[in-house]
């Protein structure tokens, strides 16, 4: 049967066996696997029940307000527009327009705001006041001297206090602050979607318990840690190493230079192109389903008492981590049979690097729709963050059935192509082939 | 006579340039490909010495997967590799020399990525430039020694690249072999990087000379 033929053809590669090891050693080396000494307990009273993020603007306000002046003062803001970060410094005019923000959000004149900072370093020009005396240091230096009037010296030494106007609604920050993240050219913490990460507060006694009971009956006890496993499963490993199965398996028939043959045997392209599809993705699956069980087992005995879904680890398998190795499958084998080359390496890895790097800025943004690598990196500590999983579930399942749907589109794409250089169509005159198969031609001119 | 000093001096020379035409042509520009989606990425103005580390260790550094990996790749076609074995130059030769300017390749897109960087106002200094270009050949190096072991380039191009992974997971637990140890800032890992990465090319090297004796 082909598909067995296929399997084997994977399973006994050299690209196998190191995704294997790979994979056992990322997950090892991230804790994953032995989950023995993280038991959650019942929360106790009086205790510290870790901290969450919650939009209460009498705390946001306060805490991006001090965070922008601090910043607008060194003229020196951190922006984050793909996940890395990026220091922003801003003109004259730029500077002005913050301090007008800072204006309004405090009521305190713009002028004096946009004295404290240091937006015209460069070009400075002393202005003393009063009577002055300069001397020379002896070093090549001046020490100046002046004598101002008692109510001058206060007014420099005067600190500014700056608060949120009592008068300004949430809305109308918001709305400042998106004029903010505008002028640093967006992913600063002032945009209204990641203006949360201010909204610090502690879990209460209440909560606490709450979540341990979220936990109890929906996680069942067992799916917060396979939620972990998928977690780091799919960023470390699922989402960027199938690409190389994928590609090994498509080029091999180009380097036996048995393509041809192929071509000219009755079997259709569609059963080649899908069973390849899902001889790589069982191969792939395989260890990933025993890694998760094994994984999960580990808790097993910790929760005797209570009533356990042994099915959890199966169900993110399919449900979290499949998706994303089907989409990395998939590319994997559209570019190479376009293009005849590893280029889907690049790709992948390229999406893969971008995506990984989003980070987690907000929770929403974690599970958004085209994320590669949705992200839940909440452990016991933070009782599996299972309110945050629950209120983005449906996020989750359209990202997912998202990328197993553009799987299937890519897969159609790759037997098309696939019918097409059968016939001869994308076999000298088509110029993208000709363009990465000079590429690989290259070597024949050496 | 021009005969004799053509055949001794020139086929270096002809070697390089044939080979940087064909075969290093995709490299070169993905490496500038690189260098231009670099700042693209990540902001590179006005950046302290750590915060400069983070473009120039996390992506610069795939310059040497892209120059390096694929030095030994034309003759894993066998065809190739019975056609060059039967010239009079030896392939230790041709594979040296393309060794030789994929280095002195990553060594000058580093250092371009580095002046444009200090244009911008970062705190770029020698060391960083240095830790790239350690990094680059470390990568690069484990992209090469792979190949010549498997004479597989799908293979040759997953090691590096999951190294690189590696230090997304696993950190600064690696020690020496830290890919991102100068966002630390900790310079010492760049020294065992440099000299494991120059060890695993000449050790590639050896592996290709002996594979090819034994044949």
């Amino acid at each position: 049967m082909l598909f067995w033929k296929e399997l084997k053809k994977i399973i006994f590669g050299v690209p196998y066996f190191l995704f294997v090891v790979m994979l056992v050693f990322v997950l090892r080396s991230q804790d994953v696997l032995d989950f023995s000494n993280s038991k959650i307990t019942k929360p106790e009273p009086n205790g510290n029940y870790g901290t969450k993020n919650e939009e209460i603007p009498e705390i946001i306000m306060p805490a991006a307000l001090q965070s922008l002046y601090a910043e607008f003062q060194e003229n020196n803001y951190k922006t984050y527009p793909i996940g890395f970060i990026k220091n922003v410094k801003l003109n004259d005019n730029e500077q002005m327009e913050i301090a007008k923000m800072i204006s309004t959000i405090t009521g305190v004149d713009v002028d004096k705001i946009y004295t404290n900072s240091s937006h015209n370093n460069e070009d400075m020009t002393l202005d003393i006041k009063g009577n002055a005396d300069i001397q020379p240091d002896g070093k090549g230096g001046f020490i100046i001297s002046t004598q101002n009037n008692s109510e001058e010296k206060n007014e420099q030494d005067q600190q500014i206090n700056l608060t949120v106007r009592d008068d300004i609604s949430y809305s109308e920050f918001k709305n400042l602050m998106q004029k903010v993240d505008d002028i640093l050219g967006g992913g600063s913490a002032y945009a209204p979607e990641s203006l949360i990460s201010y909204g610090v507060v502690s879990l209460t006694y209440e909560e606490a318990v709450q979540r341990y009971e979220l936990i109890k009956s929906h996680d069942k006890m067992t799916g917060g840690y396979a939620r972990l496993f998928s977690d780091y499963t799919v960023a470390m490993a699922l989402s960027i190493l199938p690409v190389f199965l994928a590609v090994t398996m498509s080029i091999k028939d180009k380097r036996s230079k048995i393509s041809e043959l192929i071509y000219t045997k009755k079997i259709s392209g569609i059963k080649i192109i899908f069973v390849r599809f899902f001889a790589t993705i069982t191969a792939v699956m395989l260890p990933v389903i025993i890694l998760s069980y094994l994984s999960n087992i580990t808790v097993w005995s910790m929760y005797k008492e209570m009533k356990l879904d042994y099915l959890m680890p199966l169900k993110y398998d399919f449900g979290w981590i499949m998706p994303s190795a089907m989409i990395v499958i998939a590319i994997g084998m559209c570019l190479t049979e376009l293009t005849n080359t590893p280029i889907a390496v690049a790709v992948n890895g390229l999406w893969w690097f971008l995506d990984i790097n989003m980070g987690m800025k907000s929770v929403t943004a974690s599970y958004s729709l085209f994320r590669l690598v949705p992200r839940h990196n909440a452990d016991i500590h933070s009782y599996f963050r299972i309110q945050d999983f629950i209120d983005n579930f449906s996020n989750l399942l359209v990202n997912r059935l998202l990328f197993v749907g553009l799987s299937i589109l890519l897969v159609i794409v790759t037997i098309l192509i696939y019918e097409a250089k059968r016939k001869g169509k994308l076999n000298g005159n088509n110029k993208i082939r000709e363009v990465f198969t000079s590429i690989t031609n290259r070597k024949s001119q050496s | 006579m021009e005969t004799i000093k053509s055949e001794k001096y020139l086929p270096v020379l002809q070697i390089a340039k044939v080979n940087l035409k064909h075969n290093a042509a995709l490299s070169i520009v993905v490496s500038i490909c690189i260098i231009i989606i670099t700042p693209i990425i990540f902001g590179i103005a006005n950046l302290n010495r750590t915060e400069s580390a983070v473009p120039l260790e996390m992506f610069i550094s795939f310059i040497g997967i892209v120059l390096l990996t694929p030095i030994f790749q034309p003759e894993q076609n066998n065809e190739i590799g019975d056609l060059v074995s039967s010239k009079y130059v030896s392939t230790n030769l041709v594979y040296l020399i393309r060794t030789i300017y994929a280095v002195f390749l990553s060594i000058f897109f580093i250092g371009l990525f580095v002046v444009y960087m200090s244009m911008q106002k970062c705190d770029v200094t020698f060391l960083l430039f240095i830790g790239t270009v350690g990094n680059a050949v470390f990568l690069g190096s484990l992209g090469m020694i792979s190949a010549a072991l498997t004479e597989n380039t799908v293979v040759a191009y997953m090691i590096p690249l999951v190294y690189y992974m590696f230090n997304y997971g696993v950190g600064s637990k690696l020690g020496n072999y830290y890919l991102f140890s100068m966002c630390t800032p900790d310079f010492e890992p760049k020294i065992w990087l440099l000299i494991t990465g120059i060890l695993f090319i000449f050790l590639s090297l050896i592996v290709k000379k002996f594979k090819k004796k034994f044949q």
